[in-house]
């Protein structure tokens, strides 16, 4: 599959392919608001609960999904804090892993039966539906005729598929055995890796030869290659014959191990393999985590004095986080990013063998040194908008950014959603490379959501319209009756 | 770096709020920040960026223009340097100007107009009017649009375009022979040049009338001709710096050059009195140096990168035409700014085009 615009920016500080297990702490810190869903705890203080008992529950379309409980202890609900989130804090008795209720085997498994089980079990939120572009209803009224497990990661740094695939084979592999249960009839899965030649693509090859309903997609490593969004419309694009109101569903490949562990073993979603990295990260690696430890308790920072910028999630998408929450659901990221320190001197004439932009002007595009000099700095002075165009090359929506900026600063929203605002998939990258520092995605997001709360009010008015008309009909319709 | 430091820091109340200088806080923080790096915290994601930004983007412009800088000084004697001198004072007062009353930043965009300005005037050319026509072109082409980055026009070439309109006997008659190193004399005859150097004719109106240049000192740049477009070489050199680190739109360059020698070639063939041979159309003259530094402005030009193709493509064959069937020997001045008018328009079909795409696809 191809890959419109995109881009991978050398940095320093990636992690190494080892995985370090760290220990269960004393206490877990569940956050109730994860992945954009807010949960309400079905527990209350001082309540003792297993392992994989449910500890909050929402309601979502079709049904209802819970966070299972990642160890066993006791409960205490903490209201939100000043710079703390609401959450549950689960001070832990036993850290052992306990399979719950029955394991099921891919042959006799249920669509119904698993999505019960991947609901109670917090894996649910982990798929992506192209029909509601997040977690598909879980009534079963959308199954979707295609599926594709994406194993290719390529933003500064998050986990990656191989990092995963070699420490859980296993339960990647019974993963994809339970996965077609959940497709339509003749649906296909498609595995996306990174080439077909490599040896973990070798590998799944030979674990799905025979089965007809699995394809082998290859693309580019370059960001945002990983967002379902791009792979959608990648896989769109490849195959002719995907139709354009199909559903399709999105999952990443700790998904799918999470899948394997919760269908084949009984064991609901309770630990993440998070990669640590960036500049900042002493010690760049990944971790294997139960959900819930505080980020804290593995993070590393190198130079302690200064207390660096916590990322969740990789360097482009991701938020600023507390070192003191937990790891959530859906983490596999933690970008350690460092407060700039001093200002350079003539900096702008540096040749630059530590430093690596998208355009080859500075002299780390000899050596191939990856950039260990960012920091939170924008890195240059705020300007108007010089029309270099690095916008448009790299946009993955293939956008227009900076037409959409001209249009948005003279307040022309309406003709930005003609020109395809809506497309927009927040990847960050044309806020990233601008080199004017304009704050394209954030304008971007904002305008896109006032577009939204517009659009509601207008139906919200509409229906509102309706609902008077259709009142003063009846009214006159009354009115008549009377008068006969 | 320690001294500057020391004496930026001393300076600073007084810019500052409440500061004694404080209307003069453009000036200052643009000394600020020549010298230090900004460090700015991002305020929003993504929370780093790229290294890349508009002080390298215009230092790497100028370090393309260099060569042709320096060949202009070793072919035509001080005097570029007074020139160079004066663009930058008094294009720099007008841009200084208007950031103190607008309370905005200096922009380094003018560094590179103030330094492309005088490489794009005769050499003999005097230099008040150099700072006339600098002024009206940051005044006219620049600040009136609202500063870089909203100009409609390249600032540069419209002080040039002024001053030909208004001064079309200086602006033909300046024209000097190239000293070549043999400095003595034009030291001597500072801030004016040697009257012996004094010439009547560029290589294109020698052609004119009949006269050919030989390749080999167009190629060098042994020639008469505005200082910095004279030396094929040196501008050559600066293209490539700038095609290597894609500062400037390849797309724009090609399509100015292919469109030229594409019709070049046929016109030539078709009516060899009237155009020149394509080797010394594209040699002589400021084609190259216009199509390389000015037409790849990317605030002048198209801002959609697909619109960049016909954008060169209106360049080079209008500057063709201009030359061979119009009265001017040389049109490629006319022809960037002819398509600075029209670069919104090819932006604005890209753009529809794109729309429909997006309809069609969802």
């Amino acid at each position: 599959m191809k890959i419109r615009g995109g881009y991978l920016p050398r940095i320093g500080g990636r992690p190494s392919r080892v995985v370090r297990v760290v220990a269960v702490p004393e206490r877990l810190f569940i956050e109730l608001c994860q992945d954009g869903v807010t949960f309400g705890p079905s527990v209350g203080d001082g309540d003792t609960v297993v392992f994989g008992a449910p500890l909050a529950r929402a309601d979502v379309a079709g049904g209802s999904i819970a966070l299972p409980a990642p160890a066993a202890g006791t409960v205490s609900v903490e209201p939100a804090r000043a710079s703390l989130p609401a959450s549950i804090a689960l001070t832990v008795s036993s850290a052992e892993i306990r399979p719950l209720g029955s394991r099921h085997t891919p042959e006799r498994t249920t669509a119904d039966a698993m999505r019960g089980a991947l609901a109670g079990g917090g894996i649910w939120p982990r798929i992506w539906s192209s029909t509601t572009r997040g977690m598909p209803p879980l009534d079963g009224s959308e199954a979707p005729r295609r599926i594709i497990v994406n194993f290719v990661v390529a933003e500064p740094f998050r986990t990656r598929g191989k990092v995963v695939l070699q420490e859980d084979w296993e339960r990647v592999a019974a993963g994809l055995r339970f996965l077609p249960r959940l497709l339509a009839e003749y649906g296909v899965i498609h595995l996306v890796l990174t080439e077909l030649s490599d040896p973990v693509a070798l590998a799944i090859r030979k674990e799905s030869a025979g089965h007809a309903w699995v394809h082998i997609e290859d693309v580019p490593v370059r960001y945002p290659v990983e967002h379902p969004r791009v792979l959608l419309r990648a896989l769109r694009q490849s195959e002719k014959r995907v139709k354009p109101d199909e559903v399709v569903w999105v999952l990443d490949v700790q998904a799918v191990q999470a899948i394997g562990a919760c269908m084949g073993e009984g064991i609901p979603l309770h630990e993440r393999i998070v990669a640590v990295g960036g500049p900042g990260a002493s010690n760049p690696r990944h971790v294997r985590v139960r959900v819930g430890t505080p980020i804290e308790r593995f993070l590393e920072p190198v130079d302690s004095a200064a207390t660096p910028l916590v990322l969740r999630g990789g360097l482009l998408s991701g938020r600023p986080a507390n070192p003191a929450t937990g790891v959530g659901y859906g983490d596999d990221a933690f970008f350690v990013l460092p407060h700039p320190t001093e200002r350079e001197f003539l900096g702008f004439m540096n040749p630059g063998f530590d430093r690596v932009s998208i355009l080859p002007c500075f002299a780390s595009r000899l050596t191939g040194a990856p950039d260990n000099h960012i920091t939170t700095s924008i890195r240059g002075e705020r300007r108007p908008c010089i029309a270099c165009g690095l916008c448009e090359t790299i946009c993955p929506a293939r956008l227009l950014p900076q037409v959409l900026h001209r249009y948005i600063y003279r307040d022309a929203i309406d003709q930005a959603e003609a020109a395809g605002l809506p497309l927009c998939i927040r990847c960050g990258l044309c806020s990233y490379v601008c080199p004017s520092k304009i704050e394209l995605s954030h304008e971007f997001t904002k305008t896109q959501e006032r577009l939204e709360a517009e659009h509601r009010e207008q139906a919200a008015m509409e229906t509102e319209r309706e609902r008077r008309e259709e009142n003063r009909t009846s009214e006159a319709e009354h009115s008549e009756d009377w008068r006969k | 770096m320690k001294a500057v430091g020391r004496i930026l820091r001393r300076c600073r109340p007084l810019f500052d709020d409440g500061g004694r200088l404080r209307t003069l806080w453009p000036i200052f923080r643009a000394a600020d920040n020549f010298f230090f790096s900004q460090n700015e915290e991002t305020t929003c994601a993504p929370y780093g960026r790229d290294p890349l930004d508009i002080k390298r983007y215009m230092s790497l412009v100028i370090l393309a223009l260099l060569p042709c800088f320096l060949a202009s000084l070793y072919f035509f004697g001080p005097r570029v340097l007074l020139m160079m001198l004066v663009s930058y004072a008094a294009g720099g007062l007008v841009e200084v100007m208007f950031a103190v009353v607008r309370k905005e930043e200096i922009n380094e965009g003018f560094l590179v107009t103030g330094f492309i300005f005088p490489l794009i005037l005769p050499p003999a050319l005097p230099l008040w009017m150099v700072a006339v026509g600098i002024i009206f072109g940051v005044l006219v082409g620049k600040e009136v649009f609202g500063g870089t980055g909203r100009n409609l026009f390249n600032a540069a070439l419209l002080g040039r375009c002024f001053l030909l309109l208004g001064y079309p006997v200086a602006l033909s008659k300046s024209w000097a022979s190239p000293c070549a190193g043999a400095w003595g004399e034009w030291f001597g005859a500072l801030p004016g040049i040697p009257a012996d150097a004094i010439t009547g004719a560029t290589p294109l109106v020698l052609a004119k009338n009949g006269t050919m240049t030989s390749l080999v000192d167009l190629f060098i740049g042994r020639t008469s001709g505005c200082v910095g477009e004279t030396s094929t070489i040196a501008i050559l050199i600066g293209a490539a710096l700038l095609v290597l680190t894609r500062i400037a739109s390849i797309r724009t360059i090609l399509g100015c050059l292919l469109s030229f020698s594409l019709l070049g070639a046929l016109l030539h063939w078709a009516a060899p009195a009237r155009v020149n041979p394509l080797a010394f159309n594209l040699l002589a003259g400021g084609f190259l140096f216009g199509a390389v530094f000015m037409a790849t402005d990317p605030v002048t030009g198209p801002v959609t990168g697909s619109a960049k193709w016909s954008y060169g493509i209106i360049i080079g064959s209008v500057t063709l035409l201009i030359r061979s069937f119009s009265g001017y020997v040389e049109g490629v001045m006319f022809a960037i700014l002819l398509g600075n008018i029209l670069a919104p328009l090819l932006d604005e079909i890209v753009i529809r085009n794109k729309i429909r795409s997006y309809a069609r696809e969802n």
